[in-house]
């Protein structure tokens, strides 16, 4: 190596730098600030919440974002200026999709919402420019650079759930892999992505579709897995874990999404537990969201779910790009969504950015183990410093 | 004088009847995708459907044996418990028998159908994700850019009467100024440089980096290079978060050449790789940064499907790297622990780690502060800890070899390089190369070129143990190398003798060249590991402004690398210089293997003169081949080897002369190809095909190639064929 002379980085930032694998401090709840000048500025920045309002999860996109309008005028609103929510119902139908985006693209400075995926993938194509963060739906075909150039996913794709689960697998050094599944078309397809992607090692050692779990745990031992891999429902997860146990099995044991739940460890028993479990970041899974859920509990009168706090997640960082441009300004703003600032982190600690497709860099899945009865976080897959 | 007489032959024109079969893939992914492996890879897929339908159906025929065995011993139970005589019993006895072999075959024939099911879903996404990498892997741009205005100025230099100084380039200059002569910190600094392959084009880019950031040029004339794009240092700093005046330092930069993708490793400042499309080396796209916890160099490692990272900046382990998944450039993962490679053996966890370099057999070797070792990061093999056979992964690697040397164990050291011919009294695959990098303008204490044998030293095949250990294997010191006292050496009276430590270094044949900071760049000569030889030197002297004549900045030399006939010096100060070597030994490697191995680049044949064979080339050497050797016809699904063979006719009136065939072509490099399609079994016959000790007249040599088919390998209807290049050359003329 050689060392050159002189300073080669303007330290004009101050960046907060927050370590690979460690979370991000909790949003607590914010200091009251003063705007400057003794008051916020006339007028609101407005985002815009697309979703199917009549339905529990539209709501709670909503509630996730009038969350974060709140707390972010505590703070001083953005620009000077209080933070306003207009909420437009979707239907969950590409019609009430694009005539959402078309209402809200007129008022808002960006837009989060998405939760059914022909509402958003309609209203994406809709925004004309103004940015939309789809929080919900993950389905990849959603959005494109092409088609919908200020729409991004901030939720991880199948197929993201997948490769968190093949980094785990790689964690975990497992070298012979068995997969199991319910026989239902998303849990086959995840356990065939998994197979596939974790190729060349783990080797795979049985794939079978769980009909019997007698038959299905003697033909799994007889294929000599050091790691188990279950895609389906939580309650036959839960049974089987416990029949592998039993059996002799004393391997790995990883479960998809769908077995964080109290069904897959009353169904397992004490096998659940050191069992582990990729799922995406939650109030109820993730320590760092206590404040946001309590915030949450006092303004609305129950707990929150994982729409409500991608929502508002969604709202900080529209905010935050609307901050680095200086003002509203779609097009400004939207290339500001693509750039913000390092010192902008999400709850699980870490950047927002997206990839040339549209899609989350850095997902928000998780690895949780069993303790006890409970689900802790193990591994927060966080690949970005 | 030294010449050299060339001509091309096509070889083996074989015709292969169309029949295919199902081939018998290798474990896969490994090594380069190709179209030859996406066919296998989707063979092999079909088979495993196949096969996963049959076993999945006798399974099923197990369990309605197994039913009507459980209803028949259910019947016969309740008949001898109902009426309880000698054959009721019997009878229940043997249905209960009958029942238990019925499990047993259904137990069975359901764990094979879910071993067939898993192996067919595997085979599946393989040809998939082989097909998918294959769309990956691009040929770039078949349309020329337009070039960008570089400094091109060739100034006296100091050198050898072996080597000439033919071309100089200095691309993107730094931000924060111009290139005044005696201010080296503000001139263009490339710590490394790499190349990557067009194959559309049909010539070869290359990218340097360091403190513009990235430079791009056109070696479409590989003497002179065509500045043609850059990347700036601000533009990498926008994706970083940093507001860069300079991107820091990127040494021994590694590329995928076969998806035109440049990885600049960054450690000043935050940590990472800034990844680079080059599909249009015209147009570069900075694609991201991926946030690592090293980054003063990177490697490619497993077909480019991770990446290795180290440097300083993680405490507390030994020798570390950072593992990055890259097969998705979207989406990488670098994973938050860091590997140990351990090149010391033992449990010191000080110092940092340089550099990591894959040789010819895909083992990676980590050079850092101790020593240098190597390890597997693919396929099945020994783990010492265990005594089983596992899967080495980039995550999870199996040691392979190396250490400290003798001798030499506090030294810093800086890159290896693993030798797979036999040199001197050591066997084939016995010699490391390493440098040792120590700056100082004492050339007697500065940082050597080391040469060390592996005895004693693999893990397996000498039973070391696995873990740190107080009294470590050491590799024998063979010999070592420093410029003080050779020819070329660098004394300035006003700042003393020039930095001589030695720097990044690359092989062809038995000759390396060396970068040694301000003493330029030096060859040496290998051929006896004991006694390495300097054979050549290069360097650039500093000389004021006069007149219309500009300054000349001096050498400042990173690195010194191979390619094609040129050898191409990334300087600290001065951009890049070209310089032509023409002494050779040894005989080329058909790939290249320094930082990474890239199959579809070759080190290429040793400089020879202009002209062609037998006419304008001197009349002291002269080759003329006779009728091209052809096979005949391929028959597929059959295990044969065939053998063909032609007449080379030499006239030599030099002291002695060696005539050689070489497969100097970028694609399926030792194999004959169909089109897209390759055989797998490399031609044999290629290398030295007769040495001359005196000269000779009309001597005919023959040459004989063998091409062995295997019964698996799949055959696709057409002429497969390589047009080799037969070189007669002499050091004594």
């Amino acid at each position: 190596m050689y060392r050159l002379g002189g300073a080669g980085l303007a330290g004009a930032l101050a960046a907060l730098v927050v370590g690979c694998g460690g979370g991000g401090s909790s949003p607590a709840a914010p200091a009251r600030t003063v705007p400057p000048g003794g008051g916020f500025k006339p007028g609101n920045v407005t985002f815009g919440v697309l979703a199917p309002l009549e339905t529990a999860r539209g709501q709670e996109v909503r509630q996730g974002a009038e969350l974060a309008a709140a707390d972010l005028d505590v703070r001083g609103g953005v620009l000077g200026q209080r933070v306003k929510i207009v909420a437009e119902d979707d239907g969950c139908t590409a019609g009430g999709g694009e005539a959402a985006a078309l209402k809200l693209r007129a008022v808002a400075a960006g837009v989060v919402g998405g939760v059914c995926e022909d509402a958003a993938k309609a209203a994406a194509r809709a925004m004309d420019g103004v940015p939309l963060l789809i929080t919900s739906a993950n389905a990849p075909g959603v959005v494109s650079a092409k088609r919908t150039p200020t729409a991004y996913l901030t939720n991880g794709t199948p197929y993201q759930s997948a490769l968190a689960a093949v980094h785990w697998l790689a964690y975990s050094r497992a070298q012979k892999l068995a997969v199991l599944t319910d026989d239902d078309r998303a849990s086959a397809a995840l356990g065939k992505e998994v197979l596939g992607l974790s190729a060349p090692v783990p080797k795979p050692v049985s794939e079978q579709v769980v009909e019997d779990v007698d038959v299905s745990v003697k033909a799994t031992l007889a294929a000599k897995p050091d790691t188990v891999y279950w895609a389906g429902a939580p309650a036959r997860g839960g049974e089987l874990l416990a029949a592998l146990r039993d059996a002799g099995f004393d391997g790995t044991f990883v479960a998809s999404a769908a077995s964080e739940s109290p069904e897959f460890i009353a169904a397992a028993g004490a096998a659940a537990d050191g069992a582990y479990v990729i799922a995406p970041a939650s109030p109820q899974n993730l320590p760092e969201a206590a404040d946001f859920t309590a915030r949450f509990k006092a303004k609305f009168g129950r707990e929150p779910g994982s729409d409500a706090l991608q929502a508002y997640e969604g709202v900080r960082a529209l905010a935050q790009a609307v901050t680095q441009s200086g003002k509203v300004e779609p097009e400004r703003n939207a290339t500001e969504l693509t750039q913000l600032d390092p010192s902008f982190e999400t709850l699980l600690g870490g950047e927002l950015a997206f990839a040339s497709d549209h899609t989350v860099k850095y997902d928000n899945n998780l690895v949780l183990r069993v303790d006890g009865t409970a689900f802790v976080v193990e591994n927060t897959l966080r690949s970005d410093g | 004088m030294r010449v050299h007489a060339r001509v091309a032959a096509v070889v083996a024109a074989a015709i292969a009847i169309a029949a295919p079969g199902i081939a018998q893939a290798a474990e896969l992914p490994r090594g380069p995708v190709t179209a030859q492996t996406v066919a296998a890879a989707q063979a092999e897929a079909t088979a495993a459907a196949t096969a996963a339908t049959e076993a999945a159906r006798v399974a099923a025929e197990a369990g309605v044996a197994l039913d009507a065995a459980k209803a028949a011993a259910t019947t016969a139970a309740a008949t001898a418990a109902q009426t309880p005589t000698p054959e009721n019993i019997a009878a229940a006895a043997a249905a209960s028998a009958a029942q238990a072999t019925a499990q047993q075959n259904f137990d069975a024939k359901t764990a094979a159908s879910t071993k067939a099911a898993a192996d067919s879903t595997a085979a599946a996404a393989n040809a998939s994700r082989e097909t998918a990498s294959l769309a990956k892997v691009d040929k770039g741009t078949s349309t020329e850019g337009t070039p960008l205005a570089d400094d091109t100025v060739l100034p006296p230099v100091e050198k050898s009467d072996n080597v000439a100084f033919v071309g100089h380039a200095r691309g993107p200059v730094a931000v924060n100024g111009s290139c005044p002569a005696y201010n080296p910190t503000k001139c263009p600094a490339f710590s490394a440089l790499n190349f990557l392959h067009y194959e559309n084009l049909g010539y070869d880019i290359l990218v340097a980096n360091g403190t513009p950031g990235l430079g791009v040029w056109s070696l479409k004339d590989p003497e002179h290079p065509q500045y043609i794009a850059s990347i700036s240092a601000a533009q990498i700093g926008a994706k970083t978060g940093e507001t860069l005046t300079q991107f820091w330092e990127g040494e021994n930069m590694t590329v995928d050449s076969r998806r035109k993708i440049a990885y600049l490793s960054k450690d000043s400042g935050k940590k990472g790789i800034a990844i680079v499309d080059l599909k249009d080396p015209w147009h570069p796209v900075l694609v991201g940064f991926q946030p690592t916890q090293l980054g003063h160099t990177a490697t490619c490692l497993n077909d480019c499907r991770f990446i290795w990272q180290v440097g300083s900046g993680v405490s507390q382990r030994r020798s570390a790297v950072a593992v990055t998944d890259i097969r998705d450039i979207e989406h990488p993962f670098t994973y938050s622990n860091v590997f140990e490679a351990a090149v010391r053996r033992t449990s010191s966890t000080s110092g940092s780690t340089h550099s990591v370099d894959v040789d010819f057999d895909g083992v990676a070797w980590v050079s850092g502060s101790g020593g240098a070792r190597g390890w597997w990061t693919e396929g099945l093999h020994k783990d010492t800890a265990t005594g089983a056979m596992r899967y080495a992964t980039p995550y999870d690697p199996l040691p392979y070899g190396g250490g400290s040397v003798a001798g030499n164990t506090g030294l810093f050291m800086h890159n290896a390089y693993h030798v797979p011919q036999a040199l001197g009294d050591q066997a084939a695959g016995d010699v490391m190369l390493i440098t040792n990098e120590n700056n100082t303008t004492n050339c007697a204490t500065a940082g050597k070129f080391i040469i060390a044998s592996l005895k004693g030293t693999r893990d397996v095949e000498d039973n070391l143990p696995a873990g740190a250990t107080t009294t470590p294997a050491l590799m024998p010191l063979l010999a070592s190398y420093t410029t003080l006292g050779k020819p070329g050496e660098f004394i300035d009276s006003r700042r003393a003798i020039g930095d001589c430590s030695a720097h990044w270094f690359t092989v062809k044949g038995n000759i390396v060249a060396l970068g040694n900071y301000e003493q330029g760049t030096r060859f040496i000569d290998i051929s006896d590991p004991r006694k390495p030889e300097q054979v050549g030197y290069f360097r650039v002297p500093a000389r004021a402004a006069s007149g219309s004549d500009p300054a000349v900045i001096s050498s400042n030399t990173a690195s010194a690398i191979w390619h094609g006939k040129y050898v191409y010096v990334s300087d600290y100060a001065r951009g890049i210089d070209v310089v032509k070597f023409s002494a050779p030994k040894g005989t080329t490697q058909p790939k290249t293997c320094w930082n990474s191995c890239a199959d579809n680049q070759t080190m290429g044949d040793w400089a020879d003169t202009t002209g062609s064979a037998g006419g304008s080339v001197s009349a002291t050497l002269a080759l003329t081949l006779g009728t091209p050797a052809s096979f005949g016809a391929f028959v597929p699904g059959v295990a044969r080897e065939y053998t063909a063979t032609t007449k080379a006719t030499v006239i030599s009136t030099a002291g002695d002369a060696t005539l050689t065939a070489a497969d100097t072509s970028s694609t399926a490099n030792g194999h004959l190809v169909n089109g897209a399609f390759t055989l797998p079994q490399p031609l044999q016959g290629l290398g030295v095909v007769k040495t001359y000790s005196g000269p000779v007249s009309n001597d005919e040599a023959t040459v004989t190639f063998k091409q062995a088919i295997g019964a698996g390998d799949a055959l696709r209807t057409g002429s497969y064929s390589k047009t080799l290049t037969f070189t007669l050359s002499t050091t004594n003329p």
